[in-house]
């Protein structure tokens, strides 16, 4: 962790790989799902980027990331929370044509449904909507960071189902 | 037919950028230098408070009663200051019980100044008048003291930022409560509790709320 607080690129990357049966482990106990899970892991690691000048070689590095992990899960919880208070239930549910006009859905819009939710409303926001990071951070109620990663993780899901 | 699942997400994607935004930082100093940073900060503004005493500040400074208050003001000041240092680390977060502590010390205290404090009787213009120059001699000491804990903390990555903001604000303030004790020299309980207290509990709610604000955003950065 010295080397990483040194900028070094390679100590960093084997860090990073060593401490996700470490992080996931430490997550279990908030996040059952699977997806949410490895969404958890990669907000933590952000988390751990971002706070990465604040640890100190004397003190127990487990400590460290631990207090991370609590923080990270705590917040995407609390954001969670946040989320299913602001959900409006509806009685019937609104007519939707099943077929656009057009003939069935593409390629495209095939490989963008498959997407989870996050990586999908991430993707239609900033590429399809054309907002900003920071505006689409703002309305996904997560960080700039978070939904850049969503964002990429979508635009590889995609390519990857368009290339086969 | 081809699996038109999407792949598992994995980490690669996510490791792979930070790598690449990964930038030398410069480490949070030790908490042994932090405080004792804190506390040339206290010990400049008490030198301030002190090139302007209460009249009365020799003949006070012999009775047990009044040392002690200081004495108890420049503890809590140094606590609350640490308390505010530690929180700016993560795995040094102050625990429950260290929140307690402090909230039972300032209950204390306040309980303190309401025994200790002598009684007289003024006009309700002549309360006003010698009072609100206190309010704002107790703000001018708090305002150096206060940013410069709010600083150190928001270099570090606060993980309960309301928390480290009532620590920070607090510490200031208490200072700046010591600070008018030596320099003002009304002992009246209403005098101390309107006029040096309350705007030390207020103060203080602002810090929890300017905290909360400001203290959290290291999370928000891209």
């Amino acid at each position: 962790m010295e080397r990483v607080q040194a900028g070094d690129g390679d100590a960093y990357r084997a860090l990073l790989e060593d401490i996700q049966p470490l992080i996931r482990g430490m997550l279990r106990r908030w996040f059952a799902d699977a997806d949410e899970l490895a969404d958890a892991g990669q907000e933590t690691l952000l988390t751990l980027h971002r706070a990465r000048h604040t640890y100190d070689p004397t003190r127990p590095f487990e400590r460290w990331l631990g207090a991370l992990a609590r923080h990270t899960a705590a917040d995407l919880l609390r954001r969670k929370m946040r989320r299913l208070r602001l959900e409006v239930g509806v009685d019937v549910v609104p007519d939707l044509p099943i077929e656009p006009a057009t003939g069935g859905p593409s390629e495209l819009e095939r490989a963008i449904g498959a997407l989870p939710t996050a990586q999908r409303d991430a993707f239609e926001m900033v590429k399809v909507d054309g907002l900003s990071f920071e505006e689409a951070a703002a309305r996904s109620d997560t960080t700039v960071g978070a939904l850049k990663v969503r964002a990429h993780r979508a635009y590889k899901s995609i390519k990857a189902a368009l290339a086969r | 037919m081809a699996d038109r699942t999407p792949p598992r997400p994995t980490y690669d994607a996510t490791i792979d950028w930070l790598i690449g935004e990964l930038q030398p930082v410069r480490r949070l100093p030790a908490l042994g230098a932090a405080l004792s940073a804190w506390v040339v900060v206290m010990v400049g503004v008490l030198a301030v408070a002190v090139s302007a005493p209460r009249p009365d500040l020799a003949t006070r400074a012999g009775q047990l009663g009044y040392l002690a208050e200081l004495v108890g003001l420049a503890a809590g000041t140094v606590l609350l200051g640490a308390l505010a240092l530690r929180s700016a680390a993560p795995d040094r977060t102050p625990r429950p019980w260290e929140h307690a502590l402090a909230a039972m010390l300032a209950v204390l205290a306040i309980a303190a100044v309401a025994t200790h404090a002598t009684a007289t009787s003024v006009s309700l213009v002549e309360f006003v008048a010698s009072g609100k120059g206190c309010t704002w001699a107790t703000l001018e000491f708090a305002i150096l003291p206060v940013a410069v804990l709010l600083v150190a903390v928001q270099r570090g990555a606060p993980v309960r930022p309301r928390v480290s903001g009532t620590f920070a604000t607090g510490a200031g303030l208490v200072l700046a409560y010591l600070a008018m004790r030596v320099h003002c020299p009304s002992d009246d309980g209403a005098h101390l509790l309107v006029w040096h207290t309350l705007p030390v509990v207020i103060g203080t709610l602002v810090g929890t709320g300017l905290g909360g604000r400001w203290l959290g955003r290291w999370s928000q950065r891209p």
